[in-house]
């Protein structure tokens, strides 16, 4: 029933009483979905009658970038480059890479972001939705990996505002796949979404009952996805186009025997990866303090899901066969496309998600102090007391940092901000109270409160390499007056390297 | 502006302030309480509400998670009463270090720790019922070592 496709056109008005469409965008490594949701319940939207898949790629045309056709010169898989910073050991996948500062990437004479990239795919996703329904796309729920870091879900937030996109959340896709599946069966109990997916792995335990989608516990890797099995192949039968490895892999998933390379010379070559993935999924339990044989159900979700092999071992390890009546390609987009429904008319469904990483604050000689550890329920709020260590100290010193391991240079930096315009008082005196809030789409803001005083100052954590609100807003009015594809034209937007917050919101009397 | 140093975890979910607690109940008053605070049911409130709504959804959170352990919960009890933790007396130093060398030398003391955590938890839910907290702050105590050396014994096999 989920898996039908619907020409919208043909249809009665879903949303007759308001003036936009809502949708769920699953935006892709290797594509991208678009659902919606129709007397209660989700489609795909078909794009121009060749089937719901949107490459996720930005190709070269003779008129400029365009997505929906895929031509030789390309940029592909750039999802996996969200709020990475050069330096990151990724980058080395991408030939069309520019050297110099920040991610940038070569498309003819273009040079794009990561987050450009991605808006470029939205600003299609956003015309394809309008030209289907004839109507304004009010606003969309967008799926991230449950293991996107901060960096790369403010990313994605920023792509969609560049297309014009309002978001009502971002919603993690293992998470989005479990309502899919929930509400599609009505199933109860305790269910691992195994998610497989172009570029990333994740692991989610969930419990559903009675409209609660609770989730327990998530785990994955952010480097594990198909695009490594195909740089593997590629590797090994000496392969000049990644594609090609690709369709290789792919077509061995149905027959036994491609291009004179067996099933089991590419099992042979997958298995680590897949090995890799049950590694992640043993450690997910045991942290939940779970059982695999606890598990009601596995939902499998992500096209590298559709490899023999991959079924084989999840079923070896479960002890269980997976459940794939659900789409692994579009369970996430109708998940997505559920979660936007029901926030903009109201459900009685809840989703109880949780942070995948821990957030700590650095400490003395470079040690992570962790304020909210990995797997806590979201919203989530600490509070940390600190005080100055000098007579007459002005200001103080906050480093936050994101990642599990115990030193500050093995988690990712987040922001490193200093608290301005202490009360000059004795050492020890000063008592700044420093909040932390996680919202549900795992966004961190951060509140400094100075007692003695009253000061208070609110802070908006930003990746390191962000963009500004402000900037944000300049660059949508520039693609506006210069048109979307006319990236080029552009004003180009220097790269902040420093924390941004509002300046004009520091210290203001509370 | 809510203070996590001073809630009751028991009144943010509407549960009676008792240890023995059973996780089903403690679920429902979860569940019940994030129906009407979660941010995501509250899309269409004011903004200034909003944030009051994600302290309120952040603080159910931490009530929850804070009384899903019987050792946090236990903790919170006696705190409430004005019993600070026990630091840990001479005898169950001993029994740690002796179990630890047992383990060590290769001795599966899995069981019978197991058996020890089984019998404390029994004291533990007993002394609350009888309402002698000095006595539970003494099970605690042992308990919280208990549960250390295994946790240990569990992290030495990956």
């Amino acid at each position: 029933m989920l898996l039908q496709l619907v020409e919208p056109g043909q249809t009665s008005d879903p949303h007759s009483h308001s003036k936009g469409i809502v949708v769920g965008i699953d935006l892709g490594t290797t594509h991208s979905v678009v659902a919606f949701v129709q007397d209660e319940k989700p489609y795909v939207l078909d794009i121009e009658g060749k089937g719901p898949l949107i490459p996720s790629i930005l190709s070269l045309t003779d008129t400029g970038i365009d997505v929906g056709v895929v031509a030789e010169e390309k940029l592909s898989s750039t999802k996996r480059l969200m709020g990475r910073g050069s330096q990151d050991p990724l980058c080395a996948q991408f030939s069309q890479l520019i050297q110099g500062e920040g991610v940038r990437l070569q498309l003819g004479s273009y040079s794009l972001t990561p987050v450009e990239v991605a808006s470029q795919i939205l600003s299609y996703i956003r015309d394809q939705v309008e030209k289907a329904f004839e109507k304004p796309l009010e606003a969309a729920v967008i799926t991230v990996p449950a293991y996107f870091d901060e960096a790369a879900r403010v990313a994605t937030k920023q792509a969609a505002a560049l297309a014009g996109i309002k978001v009502l959340r971002l919603l993690n896709e293992p998470t989005a796949a479990a309502l899919a599946y929930g509400l599609a069966t009505g199933a109860e109990g305790i269910y691992a979404i195994y998610d497989f997916g172009g570029g990333t792995f994740d692991l989610s335990l969930l419990k559903l009952e009675g409209g609660v989608f609770q989730v327990l516990a998530t785990g994955g890797d952010l480097n594990l996805g198909g695009d490594d099995i195909d740089h593997a192949v590629a590797t090994h039968f000496k392969l000049k186009d990644l594609a090609h490895a690709r369709v290789l892999k792919e077509a061995l998933s149905v027959n036994e025997s491609v291009e004179g390379v067996s099933r089991a010379n590419l099992e042979e070559i997958a298995l680590p990866f897949v090995k890799k993935t049950l590694e992640i999924t043993h450690n997910v339990f045991r942290e939940g303090g779970f059982l695999p044989r606890d598990v009601n159900g596995i939902v499998l979700v992500g096209g590298m899901t559709r490899m023999p092999l991959v079924r084989r071992e999840v079923s070896t390890f479960f002890e269980k066969v997976p459940l794939c009546d659900i789409d692994p390609d579009q369970a996430v987009a109708l998940g997505a496309a559920l979660s936007a429904h029901g926030l903009s008319y109201g459900s009685e469904t809840l989703l109880l998600d949780v942070t995948p990483l821990s957030l700590g604050l650095e400490t003395m000689g470079g040690l992570v102090e962790k304020i909210i550890p990995r797997n806590s329920p979201l919203p989530a709020l600490a509070s940390q007391e600190f005080t100055t260590y000098q007579d007459g100290q002005g200001g103080m010193l906050i480093h936050i940092v994101q990642g599990e391991r115990e030193f500050v240079q093995d988690c990712r930096s987040l922001a490193r901000f200093e608290l301005k315009g202490l009360p000059s008082l004795p050492a020890g005196a000063a008592r700044v109270r420093v909040d932390f809030t996680v919202d549900v789409e795992g966004l961190l803001a951060v509140t400094a409160f100075e007692k003695t005083t009253g000061l208070s100052q609110y802070i908006e954590v930003r990746p390191s390499y962000g963009l500004d609100e402000e900037t944000i807003a300049a660059m949508i009015l520039e693609s506006q007056q210069y048109g979307k594809k006319d990236v080029e034209k552009r004003v180009e937007t220097e790269q902040k390297l420093k924390v941004e917050w509002r300046e004009d919101s520091l210290f203001s009397k509370s | 502006m809510v203070n996590l140093f001073m809630f009751d975890p028991f009144e943010v979910l509407g549960l009676k302030k008792e240890y023995s607690l059973d996780l089903k109940t403690l679920e429902q008053h979860y569940f019940k309480g994030q129906r009407n605070k979660h941010p995501d049911r509250l899309t269409h409130v004011q903004e200034g509400e909003k944030v009051e709504a994600l302290k309120q959804s952040a603080v159910l959170n931490q009530a929850y998670l804070l009384l899903k352990d019987p050792l946090q919960r236990a903790e919170w009890i006696l705190k409430a009463e004005g019993l600070d933790l026990l630091n840990p007396d001479a005898e169950i130093l001993l029994q740690v270090m002796n179990w630890n060398e047992r383990f060590e030398s290769g001795e599966n003391i899995k069981p019978e720790l197991r058996q020890e955590e089984e019998k404390l938890f029994k004291d533990l839910e007993m002394a609350f019922e009888e309402q002698a907290y000095t006595k539970a702050r003494f099970v605690l105590c042992r308990l919280i070592y208990v549960q250390k050396v295994l946790k240990d014994i569990e992290l030495s096999h990956i």
